[in-house]
């Protein structure tokens, strides 16, 4: 009897991990079963296939059995097999025909509604915790042979699964081999995290990630179609895109859904919000205790009024609400809903408030601090808006001892530092990349 | 990628034509100033296409390499190094002259010494990146800053006390042939091409050097406007009393409505990231010469971090600099800075000259 | 423990830089020169200090400190004035610089503008002015509906607030220029100090010393026509055929050196102007509106050639037609020396074109 060859029919999905063939064997015959495990219900694959297969003894029998049953198609394409397959059919190469048998996987594990990364209109639900439902997401998404998905194992405890996900016929093969290098690496014994695995694989005292921490499975989508690897670890809701560049960070997927007429300000709302957030509180105390002259005079009276209560020196005030802002952040993380998170916020205002009359804030710093914080959470992924905030701390420092030319050479020094990372051998900040437009 | 060459073009026209060349032209103005700016841009935009399609010739390689391949080491080792203090040199006295600058308008009563050491290590932070750093970060803070700068410059323009007068009463001495002292110094303006002896490393995958054209073009527009815009606002005799030309040239200019209402911070401003930048770049390529008198040396173009010689070489100047910016009174700079450059533009001829023939040279092996 | 020595050290290097909160500053809205009466000490400055407010309320937040001093330079009298206030003097807000009227007529050159060159944070374009009768009376106004000490003054020469055609401006920065450009001469706005307000309806010009003449407030509207080409101010026409006004909505003018008689150098100004009709003692429609613009054309035509020919006679030239003329002529310095010879016997041609768009509101 020949031997199968299973490359032969199903080119592209021949190296993937989740593939199963099994051989049924009748007395001179034989069947190949191949399905994806990730794909199918092992339960149906056994009331409909297998079972079948037990209780007959001749192929002929087992054929006629297989045609009664639910979801059975007989397969005239070739081309169509590969299909067929991601969609979650398991085949039946018979020794005359092809068959596909609907063993579609009942979505198991409910994936959650994206809370962080959350969108008005657009893909409402996030991954799940579970890696099986997670690449059936992708496979479901991005339904195409090329779609590669490896197995691996991170943690020499905790044995984690991991996936490695990508397109193969678009990814760029350095970074893959540069990213493999890298999970090999990983001593740690314990890996939970996507967080934790992102910054295992990067530097680990980069001040940026240099790779996305996302919950949301169309932005996992997009960046294969690109040409990316997608990280899925087990028991994390989350996915980490590799190579990410500093832009991607300030993308929101809305930019996709949406005109441009709206997407393009937002976009820009988005940068100024970044800006905003790191230089606000060094702008304030540059201007205030060293270069007022930009000012207006009826702003600079006015500032000089409103300061005139305050008996400390302007970066008192600017750590003291830097602080204030920062806690209620943290607070408000542990709190159990959203909403008391805005709760916690707007009481931070008033308390903001409180502390201007009672002369330990000027009024202008009140408007700073919040300025800061909300412009904080435009940024849509949570990595970046950590990293941010981080920034303001040494542009204050160098706002107390140089005014503007200090945070003006912070910002610099910032830029040079951020053109100089790389994420997986990709220039992390460079203008006028090129990307493709097509999925815009 | 050929864009990145236009920036360093424009950068060091945009430095040289506003930091010193106005205070040296200006000074000449009536002896031919005029047309020393134009031949001075013939000049080097002549020899900016020499240099440039000899460098070519040796795709991928810096000027270090080329010396090395076809001439003995006791001549290499002493030309990277003489070529490597005159980049680190031309960066320094940037940095000196923008310290003065900053320490009288932005942050008075602060000694200079303090604004040159952090000045120094801004410098030396950019300039020990990978040259592809360098290259995207000239780009990325150009394209930050030109904006306002040409948004002042146009308000400069259109301003209602901007008198065109002044200007055309300034065209009758443009029929003077120029001293060579301001000859050099406009030549020295279109001198950014100098920084592709070592750039031509990361240049290896563009066939072709395209838009050499526009070089000329922005330096003599650059030039023109430097020049001209402050003897418009300051007046053709009043302009000669101020030290920092286009600072107060600036700071005659109102936006009425902006946020900012003095263009002068806003030129400030912009400025001294151009002034980091320039930094920068010289320091790197200087930096990048000195390494390459070490033999056992790689060009660095993809590594993150760069290796101890560019360190070491960084705060030999870096400290040199404190001591000699801390030393000069600003009437010495001016001196100094002009001198400086009657000595550069003779010895970037030179450089030129050397690497057409090495070129010729290896084209007829 | 290295990093923390590390550290102070760096901290230590950067200390005695320029900090100072902007509540420990006093802001020094304007600044004022007198001649004083004491012989040795010539000068008698005077600033307005902003009192800061966190509210801006017209009217109560325009409350200012006016300190003075007689010292022999402007540097020493600032300097004493420091010892009379209890925060550092910040001038960079400073946009308002008055001199007395007294010290403009004996010598205001270079030398005395030179110390507010010097100063780094002293705008380029603050305001000049002259006060009459003093600098300091002018500083120690304070008008009803300010919202800030020195701010309506700020607003009339900023052309921002009121839009008044007697208003001239001089900035700093031009006066600078003007004191040694060969063909320009600097000239300066007249403020005169009322119970709670100012009056600012004149210019002074200057050759380049000191006051020449005080152009009268008819005067003054013309010159300022002529020299910043503005263009919302309005022409009476009084003769004994009509009486009417015209608002004017465009102004310009050029004008070019005719010298093909060598003894009778000419100048020819065409002059342009669009306006509405703003009041008028009879009815425009219906009747010719031509007899009533050539009227206007010969009164305008007239007020120009009366103050050209006065600045001429006060052998000053602040509009720049000497500017002019050595731009249009390429004989380098000896342009000059012509124009020196042509000036005082220059014969002015001016034409005026009026365009009258309408009768306004009513016929």
């Amino acid at each position: 009897m020949q031997e199968f060859n299973l490359d032969a029919h199903l080119h592209g999905l021949a190296q993937s991990g989740d593939l199963v063939t099994r051989k049924l064997n009748f007395n001179a015959e034989a069947a190949q079963l191949v399905y994806l495990s990730s794909m199918c219900d092992n339960s149906t694959i056994h009331s409909t296939i297998v079972k079948p297969f037990l209780e007959s003894q001749h192929l002929s029998e087992f054929e006629a059995m297989l045609q009664a049953m639910p979801g059975y198609e007989q397969m005239k394409d070739r081309q169509q097999l590969a299909d067929k397959l991601i969609q979650g059919y398991a085949l039946l190469f018979l020794p005359r025909e092809t068959c596909a048998i609907n063993t579609k996987k009942p979505p198991p594990f409910q994936p959650q509604k994206a809370t962080i990364e959350y969108i008005l209109q657009g893909p409402q639900y996030a991954f799940s915790e579970d890696i099986e439902t997670n690449i059936h997401i992708i496979r479901t998404r991005y339904p195409l042979q090329d779609l590669h998905v490896e197995y691996m194992k991170v943690g020499s405890v905790s044995q984690t699964p991991l996936a490695i996900v990508y397109d193969h016929s678009k990814v760029n093969h350095d970074v893959l081999l540069c990213l493999k290098n890298k999970l090999q690496q990983v001593d740690a014994e314990v890996v939970q995290a996507s967080n934790q695995l992102q910054m295992l694989i990067t530097k680990r005292f980069n001040l940026l990630p240099t790779a996305i921490v996302s919950e949301r499975p169309d932005r996992s989508v997009l960046n294969l179609s690109k040409g990316k690897v997608i990280l899925i670890l087990h028991g994390t809701p989350f996915a980490i895109i590799v190579p990410s560049v500093f832009f991607d960070f300030l993308a929101s997927m809305d930019d996709l859904y949406d005109v441009p007429w709206f997407t393009r300000p937002l976009m820009a709302l988005r940068y100024i919000g970044a800006f905003i957030t790191t230089s606000l509180p060094a702008l304030y105390v540059a201007t205030v205790s060293h270069n007022p002259e930009i000012f207006r005079a009826q702003l600079a009276i006015e500032m000089a009024g409103s300061r005139a209560a305050v008996p400390y020196p302007s970066f008192y005030e600017v750590f003291f609400m830097l602080f204030l802002i920062e806690a209620l952040t943290e607070a408000s993380i542990r709190l159990p809903k959203y909403i008391g998170s805005m709760a916690t916020t707007v009481g931070g205002l008033i308390l903001g408030q409180a502390a201007q009359t009672a002369g330990l804030v000027s009024s202008i710093m009140i408007i700073v601090a919040s300025m800061v914080a909300i412009s904080n959470f435009v940024i849509p992924i949570n990595t970046m808006n950590l990293a941010l905030r981080v920034i303001k701390f040494p542009l204050v420092v160098l706002a107390i001892f140089f005014g503007l030319t200090g945070v003006l050479t912070g910002l610099f020094c910032f830029l040079v530092y951020t053109t100089s990372l790389r994420s997986f051998g990709q220039p992390y900040l460079k203008l006028f990349i090129g990307e493709a437009k097509k999925s815009r | 990628m050929s864009r990145y060459f236009l920036y360093f073009v424009t950068l060091s026209i945009l430095i040289n034509a506003i930091l010193f060349v106005p205070r040296i032209l200006i000074d000449e103005r009536y002896d031919g100033a005029i047309s020393s700016m134009l031949f001075g841009v013939i000049i080097g935009g002549a020899l900016m296409y020499l240099f440039t399609s000899s460098m070519f010739k040796f795709r991928g390689q810096g000027l270090p390499e080329i010396m090395r391949q076809a001439l003995p080491k006791s001549i290499v080792v002493p030309f990277l190094l003489l070529m490597g203090s005159v980049s680190f040199i031309s960066g320094a006295l940037v940095l000196i002259n923008y310290a003065f600058i900053v320490s009288r308008y932005l942050i008075p009563n602060t000694p200079i010494y303090v604004v040159l050491i952090l000045f120094v290590l801004v410098a030396s932070f950019g300039a020990m990146q990978s040259s592809q750093t360098v290259l995207y970060s000239t780009e990325m803070i150009l394209v930050l800053c030109l904006p306002f700068l040409l948004f002042s410059i146009f308000k400069a323009y259109t301003n209602q006390n901007m008198n065109y007068d002044e200007i055309r009463a300034m065209i009758d001495y443009s029929n003077i042939l120029p001293s060579w002292k301001s000859l050099s110094v406009s030549t020295y303006a279109v001198t950014g091409y100098i920084s592709l002896s070592i750039f031509n490393r990361v240049f290896a995958d563009i066939p072709k050097l395209k838009h050499r054209w526009a070089v000329p073009c922005i330096g003599f527009s650059i030039l023109f406007t430097a020049f001209f815009v402050p003897i418009g606002i300051l007046g053709t005799d009043g302009v000669n009393e101020f030290i920092f030309t286009w600072v107060s040239t600036a700071d005659a200019i109102r936006m009425k409505y902006a946020f900012i209402e003095r263009v002068v911070y806003i030129f400030l401003l912009v400025y001294l990231g151009i002034s980091y930048l320039f930094a920068m770049t010289t320091w790197h390529v200087g930096s990048e010469f000195i390494r390459g008198c070490f033999s056992h040396y790689q060009p660095n173009t993809s590594s993150i971090n760069s290796v101890l010689p560019n360190a070491i070489s960084c705060i030999v100047f870096g400290i040199g600099t404190v001591i000699v910016g801390n030393w000069l009174g600003e009437d010495d700079l001016f001196s100094v800075s002009s001198y400086w450059m009657m000595i550069r533009s003779p010895l970037d001829i030179c450089v030129v000259f050397s690497v057409y023939i090495l070129s010729r040279w290896r084209q007829a092996l | 423990m290295k990093h923390v020595w590390m550290w102070l050290a760096v901290l230590f290097l950067f200390t005695g830089c320029g900090f100072k909160d902007i509540d420990k500053r006093y802001l020094v809205m304007a600044v004022g020169v007198d001649k004083s009466e004491l012989k040795d000490k010539p000068y008698r400055v005077s600033l307005k200090l902003a009192i800061p407010t966190a509210q801006i309320r017209p009217g109560q937040s325009n409350t200012f400190h006016l300190i003075s001093d007689d010292a022999p330079t402007i540097t020493e009298a600032v300097r004493h004035l420091k010892s009379k206030v209890d925060k550092d003097l910040d001038f960079s807000q400073t946009k308002i610089l008055v001199f007395g009227t007294k010290l403009a007529e004996e010598r205001l050159d270079k030398t005395t503008i030179d110390w507010f060159l010097r100063k780094p944070e002293i705008q380029g374009i603050a305001f000049m002015a002259l006060g009459s009768p003093t600098a300091e009376q002018v500083l120690g106004v304070r008008p009803k509906s300010e919202r800030m000490p020195a701010d309506s003054l700020m607003l009339s020469f900023d052309q921002e607030g009121t839009e008044s055609s007697f208003i001239v401006t001089a900035f700093l920065f031009d006066f600078h220029r003007r004191l040694s450009e060969k063909g320009l001469d600097p000239y300066m706005p007249v403020i005169r100090p009322l119970k709670d307000t100012y009056l600012i309806d004149q210019v002074a010009v200057f050759d380049k010393e000191k006051i020449k003449a005080v152009l009268s407030p008819e005067e003054t509207r013309i010159f300022n026509e002529l020299s910043k080409k503005i263009s919302n101010f309005d022409i009476e026409t009084r003769t004994e055929q009509a009486r009417f006004a015209l608002n004017v909505t465009s102004f310009r003018y050029s004008y070019e050196f005719d010298e093909r008689n060598e003894a009778e150098p000419k100048l020819k100004m065409n002059v342009h102007i669009r306006g509405l009709s703003e009041e008028s003692n009879q009815s425009f429609y219906n009747s010719n509106w031509d007899r009533y613009k050539a009227e206007a054309e010969k009164e305008a035509a007239k007020r120009y050639a009366h103050v050209l020919r006065k600045l001429q006679s006060l052998k000053v030239d602040p509009i720049g037609f000497g500017l002019r003329y050595r731009a249009t002529h390429y004989q380098r310095d000896q342009d000059w020396e012509k124009w020196l010879s042509i000036y005082p016997r220059l014969d002015w041609n001016i034409k005026v074109n009026i365009d009258l768009l309408g009768s306004g509101g009513i016929k």
